[in-house]
This record gives C-alpha cells, structure tokens and sequence, in this order.
C-alpha cells in the first residue's frame, strides 16, 4: 500500500495531527471544564479525536488508495 | 460474595475451554487449514496487550487520577498509525531472516551477534518481571475479593500458605503446556494465538457488560453517574483533568510497547500469518482498545460513589457486581480478568522463555560443548527443557517480586517500570531499521547504558529498602539520588527516569554508531533490514559462506536440532561425501535460526564451516552485484515491472517459483535478442545515412522505410509485453460494447490486405448473412483476429498461400476460423503453442518469429469475455485457429 509516497506522507501526517491533538496544549483547552450534558470535556475531546482517528485509518487503508 | 470451590470451578473449566481451542487450532494448523489467517483474529491478538493493568488497573488510575489511564492506549492508537512503514517492514526482515523473538530481531540486525542477543534477553526479562509479579497480584487480589472464604490478601502470608505462590505454580503448568510443545521448524504457534484473540474476545466482552450494567442498571445512565460526581469537588477535579505531568512520558512509552514488549513482538510479528492482515488490524485494534477503554471511567466514578474511598480501586471492578447482588456478573468479570492474565502471562513467558533458550542456554552449551555427537533430536529436547525451565523461573521471578515490592504499589505504577524497561530498545530497534549506519558497538553501549539507568532510577526506587536512597542519595550524595539525578528536579519519578535513559541511551546509541566502523557481517545485515522494502531487495539473503563444510557434518548438526526427517527435507539428496556450497550452507543456517534465533544458528554453521569469516571487501562485492543486477533492471522499466508482479505471484507456491522462474529467464533473453535486433539494423541503416551524404533519394528513402519498419517491430513488441504485464496483472483497461461481429472482421481483414499481397497469399473471407452481435471489447477482438492472421501469414507457404477467414453463429456461440494451409502442427503442440514465450520454429529453418505472446494474449483476451481461442491441425495440412464468443442472450439484447 505504499507504493505511492504521498500515501506514506498522509500516514505520517495524520500521526503527528494526532501526536498534537492528544496533547497539551491543546488538551489544556478542556481542563475542568463539563460540557452542556454534565460530562466531563477532556474525556469527550479524546475520545471523539481517537475515534476520528481510527476512521481515518480505516479509510486511509482501503485497498487501492 | 461465591464459595471458593464455585470459582476454583468455573475457572478451571474456562482454562479447560482454552485448552480445547489451542488443541483445535494446532490440528487446524496441522492440516493446512489456519483458524488464525484473518484480520479480526490478527488483531484480537494484539490485544493481548489488554492485561489485567487494563482490566482493573485502569478503573484504580481512573479513580485515582482522573484521564491518566489513557495514554497508555492513544500511544498505540498513534503507532498503528505507522504500522505500514514500521510494522509491514519488521514483518517483512523477520520473514526473510527467519526471526523468533524480538531479542533475535535485534541481534540480527547488527550482524547476528550472540552478546546482543543475549543483552537483550536479560533486559527483557529484567524489565518484564514486575509486569509478571502485577499479573499475579491481580489474579490473587481478584479471587481473594471474590470468594467469601478466601484468604486475604497481606505479604506477610507464609510461602506455603500464600496464594499467590499456587497461581504462579499453576500459571507456569500452564504456558508449559501452551508455549513449549515442540521445537519446530517455524516457531509459531497458531493454537496460543487462537486461545489468545479467544481470550481477547471474553475480557472485552465482560468489560463492556460490566459497563452497561454499571451505567444502565446501577445508575440510570452515565450521565448521572457525571453529574452525581460532580457535587463532589474533590471528584469533579479528577475527572476532568488530565492530571498528570506523565501524560506524554505514558504516551511514547505506550506507543513503543506495542512493538517493544516481548508478549507484542511474538503476536505482532513472529505469529503472524500474512503481512496483508496489518491493513485491517491497523483500525480495529485501535477499535478495541477504544471499546475497552469507553467505560472506564464512568466505573471508576461510580466505585467512588458506591465503595467509598477505603476501597483501593483496582478492586471496583469485582465489588460492583455485588452492590446490586449480581453474583454472574462477578464471576464474568472474574473470567474476563483471569483472560487478561493468563493470556499475558502465557505469550510473555512463552516469548521470554525462546529469548532465554536461544540466545542464553544455547550459546552457554555451545560454548561448553556440550554435545559432543549428540544423537538425532537431542538438542532439540535439551531446548524445550531449557524452555520449560525458563518459563518456571520468570514466574518464580515474578511471584518474588511480588513479595519483595509488589504489595505497597498500585497495578498501574508497576506496568510502567516495565514498559520504561523495554523501551530502552527503541533506540536499537527502530534506529536499525532505519538508519544503516548504526553499528553494533553503538547498538550495544546504548543499550547498556538505557538499561543501567532504568535499573537505578525505575526499578532499584521500587524496592521497599531503596527509600533512604531515594531521600538521600548513596552515601549521601543528593545529586546522584534516583529520583534526583545531577538536581534534576520538578518531575515526577517516571518521566525523570525514562527521560534520563532514553536520552543517555540514543545518545550513546548514535555517537558511537558515528565514530565507529561497521565490519562484513553487520553492514550486510544493515543493507538487508534497511532496505527490506526496496523491490527487488525483498526477501533476499546474503550467502555469507564461503561453502566447502562437509555435508555429512551439517546434515547431522541440522538432525541434532530438528529431528532426521527436517534434515532429509533440508539438505535432500545432496551426496554425503561431498562438501555443501554457500547456498546449501546458507539455507540450513536459515532453517536452523527459526528454531534457535540467528545468532545461535550461525554459531552452530561456523562451527562446521572451519572458515575465516567473509572480508569486508567480499560481502561489498556480493552487496555491489546485488545492486548493479538492480540498476539493469531499472533500463527495462516496464519488464521490471511486470517480473516483479510475477515474482509476487510465485511467492505463493513454490513448485511454480521454479517453472516460472525459468520462463522469465528465457523470456528476458527472447526480448533482449528481439530488441537487438531491429536495434542493430535501425543502428546500421542511419549510421549509412549519416555517413552517406551523397545517397540517392531511392537509396534513402529505401533505408528509411527499413527504420520505420524495424522501428514498427519495436513498438509491436513492446506493446505484447504490456499487454501480458497488464492481463496478468488484471490491470487490463477493457472497453466492452455490443457491435457486430462480420463487420469488424471486414475492416480487420482489409488493414492486412496489402501485407497477404505483398506475400502473395489469397486472402479470403466468408462471412454469414446474418447479423453476428457480440459484446466484447472491439479493439481487443481486432487484436485477437489480427494476430491469428499475422500467424497465418507467417506460416504459408512462399508459394501458392491461402488464408480463409469464416464466420458462423450457432447454438448461442459466435465462432471465427482463420484456416491457413502452411505445414500444420503437431498434436502435441497444440497446448504448448498458446504457453507463455513459446516460439514456433520456422518450418523453413532459421530463427523462432515474434515474442511468443501474441496467442497467449490472444486466449486471455477471448477468454475474459467467456470464450475460448484452440487450434485445429494436423502436420502437413495447415493449421485452423478458431474463437468462440457468446452471444448476449436474447432477453438481453438490445
């Protein structure tokens, strides 16, 4: 699946997307804070960007991308 | 709260379970037929990363802190994220190299070299052995909460009366069993990986059940398990922060364990069945993990609710069953912890035990010689006692942790001592493989040095006795204190240890591997890791013998280890008293290391081989051959291409590796020969015109019809190649309309004309009135016909020539014959003739015409529209080549 360069670019790129996403700063955004329903905006940030990226790897590994 | 023997029950009836599937994965195996080659099995065996550190370590950090539970799953999430440029190349090395165990890994990588496999060996056991000791406090501190009359759980318990001691025992008896049946020719073991994505499978099963019934039955949904948390200030802080200064140490060390730990490298790499699976298990182990993680914390925040804050919270997960007297749901949660321990424990120890028998045992009895002329086999039972030997001593090792450091700390804080432990390899490992300069004197410093200082700052700390140390210093130099080292002050223990030792060890790592020289066998080794991917360079392998080692001798070293009938199909029938050459020598080492590990194998040849080892200047030679062969490849671009996806092709049997391989050679000097020629005559006629100003215009028109011709025969032969490349590779862009069949033969028929007149051949078509609808590809059926047509051409007689098209429908066919009358075929080249590079010869003598693909693109084309191309013919009375189409059903048509 990677004969073609670019693919191994979007890999790595969406590895530091997610190196940077799951990290403070940005993770500091949440800190403390509950969202409208009462749960907790850390845990919901997470575990929405982990599910974002396995999506993404599902879709990046289609065959004959 | 369940009576003793309930659980002691159920419990050996699951263990009873697991045997059942590894017994019928094994005969599955057996038979050729693997339970394990899927995706979804690849990766349930992945998450025998899951122990029992996720399954009630998880929910005690959760409580504790809050998110700090989870880099330890995002850190994998982001490595799988480069499993197509880290994993598929380890997979690919371990294949070629035929690598056991990740200690065999990196041992290979730098030259084979026994004193790093067996570095490495010690390190992983070393590292690994406080992760051993939380397996069995988990399984002794679940049964302990789940039985009523169990005896709780305190270090002060006597040896004989401690519990533990029995799991450990018992634990032992059981990856034995597991993990050291045979020694084989593969070291796989497809009845483990089944019992562990099995395992996988009921652990995140009882977690999730153990979810929903915490949040939809305990509470009325986790919402309110948040919001009741949230009138507690002291919660609320907990659990909507992060919390933890160790975040992002958590999340690298997680994300090299996943290839690191010895238990990940066996299923990752040395179980796996096809490299291909690594595309779908690169999103659903991620999934997994998610899933197993997506309760977590609403379960930790209901125990504090529930329990209290007397209760530790690694225990929540058995207790809250019991608040609503939900006795199964206690015993599933306890089946799926016993899942998540036995399942490490026993791939663990299983790798540990390979690791200690190759490349620590074996070496040392190599060394001692200890078998003289041991008889067939007997190395091979000496392995799997040292095996078993060496699965009882880790958990003994673990059980001793356990007693020495275990009790006071917490599941979660334990793992991490280990995973700072194995990612001292990280360095090595993955700068290996990437980087072709890294020597083995480098490899080696940092290694030793990350270990050194893991040892003093991680694991030393978590001994009880070390905490003077850890105040004071040793002797009372503050500046060297564990915690502390050279004042490094303001972050917390394990940061500061893994950034000390990881630091200290890549630094090392990369400064010597700079100023030092790699010798012949490392920078062969280094070429053949690093450029693994490369095409052409996959799955090679550098003969570094010499040959000229008796056979006799080897054949009876490969009996010793792997029984007479594996040395029989290793060595064949080559004779007894000749010497072997450096293939044979080089395939016994091959087969030999993927039972004993690469540095051992090649121990045991040299002891035979009684050569002076390979010089720099030869392995750069054998090195500069490979690459050249590779740079004459890259001339002929599209045949490269269309070898290499044969190659892939042959990789499935071996019977057709040989026949094709023989075929693509005569074909490479076919069309090596055949693009000479037209080369050289194009070469001499402009070199004529160059040299020849004064030529008459007849003369120079007359040559430079000839270079177009020649230049013709070129395109036409490239263009055959193509098209067999793009049939065989499906990679055919096919065009397919209805049109009538007469009428395209007509203008077929026509464009050939003036080449039948020129030949003086009659050519003739008989058609049929009635319309003939087909639905192919035109332009591939004109192809089809014109090629017949070419051949029959070629094949009439100088005199006298006729060459009859005809046309017929019948019986839901379409059919069409082009009859020659040259000298015909004989019988039994009737099928040989539509192979691959067959030439006919030219009954007129001389040399063979074309490249021998125009009939089998023919048949392919035809039969891809659900038709067939034969021949009729017998010697002396012309040859009939005749192809059928189907036409479109009458329902259909348009």
């Amino acid at each position: 699946m990677l004969n073609d360069p670019r693919k191994r670019q979007r890999l790595v790129a969406l590895f530091i997307a997610g190196w940077l996403l799951f990290n403070e700063p940005l993770l500091g955004i949440f800190h403390g804070s509950l969202t409208g329903s009462g749960l907790p905006g850390v845990a919901v940030w997470l575990f929405a960007v982990w599910a974002l990226i396995i999506i993404a790897i599902g879709w990046m590994s289609r065959r004959g991308r | 709260m369940l009576q003793s023997e309930t659980i002691i029950a159920v419990a050996l009836g699951y263990v009873g379970l697991l045997f059942a599937i590894a017994w019928y994965g094994d005969r599955r195996a057996a038979t050729g037929r693997s339970l394990i080659a899927s995706p979804f099995v690849y990766a349930l065996s992945l998450a025998v990363y899951c122990t029992a550190w996720t399954f009630f370590g998880s929910v005690g950090l959760a409580a504790e802190s809050g998110m700090a539970f989870l880099p330890t799953y995002l850190g994998p999430t982001l490595m799988a994220v480069l499993w197509p440029i880290v994993l598929i190349k380890m997979l690919h090395v371990a294949r070629a190299q035929r690598i056991t165990s990740i200690a065999d890994f990196i041992a290979a990588r730098y030259g084979k070299s026994a004193t790093i496999a067996a570095l490495v060996t010690v390190m992983a056991v070393v590292a690994i052995v406080p992760y051993i000791a939380l397996q069995l406090k988990a399984v002794s501190i679940s049964f302990s909460v789940a039985a009523r009359d169990w005896p709780e759980l305190d270090g002060s318990a006597g040896l004989l009366t401690d519990s533990a001691l029995y799991i450990a025992l018992f634990m032992a008896a059981f990856a034995m069993i597991f993990g050291t049946r045979r020694i084989d020719a593969t070291e796989r073991h497809e009845g483990l990986v089944a019992a562990v994505a099995f395992e996988s499978l009921v652990k995140l099963l009882a977690f999730l059940a153990l979810g929903i019934f915490v949040c939809f039955f305990l509470f009325s949904s986790p919402l309110e398990i948040f919001a009741r948390a949230a009138e507690h200030p002291e919660l609320r802080a907990g659990f909507t922060g992060t919390a933890s200064d160790s975040w992002l140490t958590m999340l690298l060390l997680a994300m090299f364990a996943i290839l690191l730990l010895p238990r990940q490298f066996q299923v990752a790499v040395v179980e796996n069945v096809d490299p291909g699976h690594v595309r779908q298990a690169m999103w659903l182990f991620p999934l997994y993990l998610l899933l197993i993680n997506l309760f977590v914390l609403p379960i930790a925040l209901a125990g504090k609710l529930l329990l209290g804050a007397d209760v530790p919270g690694d225990r929540y997960v058995l207790l809250l069953p019991g608040e609503a007297g939900a006795q199964w749901l206690t015993l599933l949660v306890g089946i799926g912890g016993l899942s998540a321990a036995t399942s490490m424990i026993i791939v663990e120890t299983t790798a540990l035990a390979t690791m200690i028998s190759n490349d620590l045992v074996l070496p040392g009895l190599l060394r001692a010689r200890a078998f003289g002329n041991a008889g067939s086999g007997a190395i091979s039972r000496q392995l799997l006692l040292s095996r078993r030997l060496a699965i009882l001593a880790v958990l003994l090792l673990g059980y001793a942790y356990f007693r020495i450091a275990g009790e006071t700390r917490s599941l979660v804080s334990i793992g991490l001592i280990s995973f700072a432990g194995v990612a001292q390899l990280a360095p090595a490992l993955f700068g290996g493989l990437f980087w072709k300069e890294a020597t083995r004197a480098g490899a080696m410093a940092g290694l030793l040095a990350g270990f050194l200082i893991w040892g003093y700052t991680l694991l030393l700390p978590s001994f009880g006795f070390a905490a003077s140390l850890i105040a004071d210093g040793p002797l009372g130099v503050a500046w060297l204190s564990p915690h502390r080292l050279f004042g490094m002050e303001g972050l917390q223990p394990l940061s500061h240890g893994v950034l000390w030792s990881l630091l200290v060890n890549a630094a090392v790592f990369v400064i010597i591997s700079l100023f030092g020289r790699q010798d012949a066998a490392e920078s062969a080794q280094a070429a053949l890791f690093v450029d693994a991917l490369t095409p052409g360079q996959r799955d090679a392998s550098v003969a570094m013998w010499r040959g000229g080692a008796p056979v006799q001798e080897l054949r009876a070293l490969v009996a010793r280890i792997l029984g007479q009938e594996q040395a029989e199909r290793i060595i064949g029938r080559a004779g007894d008293d000749g010497s072997a050459d450096a293939q044979l020598m080089q395939k016994v080492e091959s087969e030999l290391a993927a039972a004993i590990g690469s540095a051992s194998a090649r121990i045991m040849v040299a002891s035979i081989a009684r050569e002076a080892p390979l010089s720099m200047e030869e392995v750069l030679d054998i090195l500069g051959e490979t690459s050249q062969a590779h740079y004459q490849n890259r001339l002929l671009e599209q045949k490269s291409r269309a070898l290499a996806r044969t190659t892939e092709m042959l990789e499935r049997s071996n019977q057709q590796l040989r026949e094709m391989d023989r075929i693509k050679d005569e074909f490479l000097a076919t069309v090596t020969h055949e693009l000479r020629t037209p080369l050289t005559s194009i070469r001499a006629f402009t070199e004529i015109l160059r040299d020849n100003p004064a030529l008459d215009d007849v003369e120079r028109s007359r040559f430079l019809d000839i270079v177009v011709g020649e230049t013709e025969r070129l395109t036409r032969l490239i263009n055959q190649v193509l098209d067999m490349q793009r049939l065989e590779s499906q990679g055919m862009d096919w065009q397919p309309s209805r049109f009538e069949l007469g009428e395209t033969i007509a203008t077929g028929i026509e464009s050939m004309r003036h080449l039948f007149d020129d030949a003086d051949v009659a050519l003739r078509y008989e058609g049929t009135s009635d319309e003939v609808v087909v639905e192919a590809d035109r332009d591939r059926i004109t192809q089809v016909l014109l090629n017949l047509l070419a051949n029959a051409l070629k094949f009439t007689p100088a005199q006298d020539g006729r060459v009859t098209v005809t046309l017929d429908s019948d019986a839901g066919w379409a059919r069409v014959c082009v009859q020659d009358n040259g000298p015909g075929i004989a019988p039994e080249d009737h099928e040989l003739i539509f192979d691959k590079f067959h030439q006919s010869r030219d009954p007129r003598g001389g040399k063979p015409h074309g490249t021998g693909l125009g009939l089998p693109i023919s048949r392919q084309i035809v039969a891809h529209f659900g038709g067939s191309l034969d021949v009729d013919s017998r010697p002396g009375e012309g040859a009939r080549f005749c192809f059928r189409l189907p036409l479109p059903h009458s329902g259909d048509a348009a």
